[in-house]
């Protein structure tokens, strides 16, 4: 190992490390599957850390990773979780309205298919412009957008997310 | 709206949990595990090929080298006849009130699709793991699918021969009729999708 390489390497992990865990988290659903993500995409990044230039290099081939193994993850299961095209129950104003928003967007969020998933949380989380998104993704502009429309409609289908995905005018764009 | 979705999303993370240690210390302790892992992988391969070397010049039976006392006889090598490529669908529903479950059968030989510049690994699902995707529609405007992630096929000459069921969404649909399940898968190998269609009776 070369000590000084290492040395940024472990700051960049420490540094980031609970940014990363967030980005997982929207990806997986499980905060520990996200950690554990995390952890295992930067055990593969750290192979390849000598050819990344800058720290944002390293950042975003780190999203790259991420996005590709937890795809990786879920094709090894193929559809072990079984989303359902209509919400058991809607939701409901309560005490914990909160919580209960947070749980269907996680749900709605679970019926999207892997990649269509990650492009959602990298433009509208992370916040990166499409052309970004698709060097992260590794397909074209074209695919991004298409993903983005397709997720959006997807989320539209239930309740909660209704409002906030409803078509208001022209989508902003990078 | 977007601002919106993009404050929900925040919120959906705002208290992430500790780690279950010091992050860097933890990723370096799995690279020290993969390292162990890879000088592993290659010192086996380094044996490997020297007990073949050992094994086949204990097998030389040119004219200038004694034939093996007890080593068989020569025999011609015939090629293995490789099985066609093609994949057949079974599609058998399994419906409770206007919930219906379609369980997918596949069977036959594609090629083994590429990620990240190696051959994918067959897993527990068998054939289904080497699909690049499937779609499918329920017969009343509702669909669905699976994405296999960025694979790709370009380069591809490992085959696989297998046969494993895909349990589809479960689906409910909203009133009682006749209506066509269609599912449609794609593999490496396959000039096109493959596509089957089973009617659904709703009572």
């Amino acid at each position: 190992m070369d000590p000084g390489r290492d040395q940024e390497f472990a700051e960049f992990v420490d540094g980031r490390f609970t940014a990363l865990q967030r980005f997982g988290y929207l990806l997986t659903g499980e905060w520990h599957l996200a950690e554990d993500l995390v952890q295992t995409s930067l055990t593969k990044v750290w192979f390849h850390r000598n050819s990344l230039r800058s720290g944002n290099a390293l950042e975003s081939y780190t999203r790259t990773v991420m996005v590709n193994t937890s795809t990786q993850w879920w094709r090894r299961k193929w559809k072990g979780e079984t989303p359902t095209e209509v919400m058991p129950e809607p939701a409901v104003e309560s005490q914990y309205g909160v919580v209960d928003d947070r749980d269907l967007l996680l749900r709605a969020l679970a019926t999207l298919p892997r990649r269509v998933r990650a492009t959602l949380v990298l433009r509208y989380f992370e916040d990166l412009p499409e052309a970004e998104i698709a060097e992260t993704m590794g397909c074209s502009v074209g695919t991004v957008k298409s993903n983005i429309s397709r997720g959006l409609a997807k989320l539209r289908e239930h309740q909660l997310v209704v409002a906030i995905t409803a078509p208001a005018g022209k989508e902003a764009r990078s | 709206m977007t601002d919106e979705l993009k404050e929900r999303l925040e919120a959906l993370v705002a208290d992430p949990p500790p780690p279950s240690g010091v992050p860097s210390q933890l990723v370096f302790t799995r690279v020290r595990k993969a390292r162990r892992r890879r000088a592993a992988g290659a010192g086996g391969l380094l044996a490997a090929a020297a007990v073949a070397v050992v094994a086949v010049a204990g097998n030389l039976n040119d004219s200038k080298s004694q034939p093996p006392v007890l080593g068989p006889p020569p025999t011609t090598q015939v090629a293995p006849v490789e099985p066609p490529l093609g994949v057949q669908l079974k599609l058998t529903p399994t419906i409770k009130g206007r919930t219906m479950t379609m369980a997918v059968e596949a069977s036959g030989t594609v090629l083994v699709p590429i990620l990240d510049g190696a051959y994918v690994t067959p897993n527990s699902q068998g054939i289904w793991s080497l699909s690049p995707g499937a779609d499918y529609s329920f017969g009343h405007g509702a669909a669905s699918g699976a994405d296999g992630g960025p694979l790709t096929c370009d380069g591809s000459k490992r085959r696989f021969t297998g046969r494993s069921t895909f349990p589809a969404d479960p689906h409910t649909y909203p009133k009682a009729g006749t209506y066509m399940f269609t599912f449609t898968v794609r593999f490496c190998g396959l000039n096109k999708p493959v596509t089957a269609t089973q009617q659904i009776v709703i009572k």
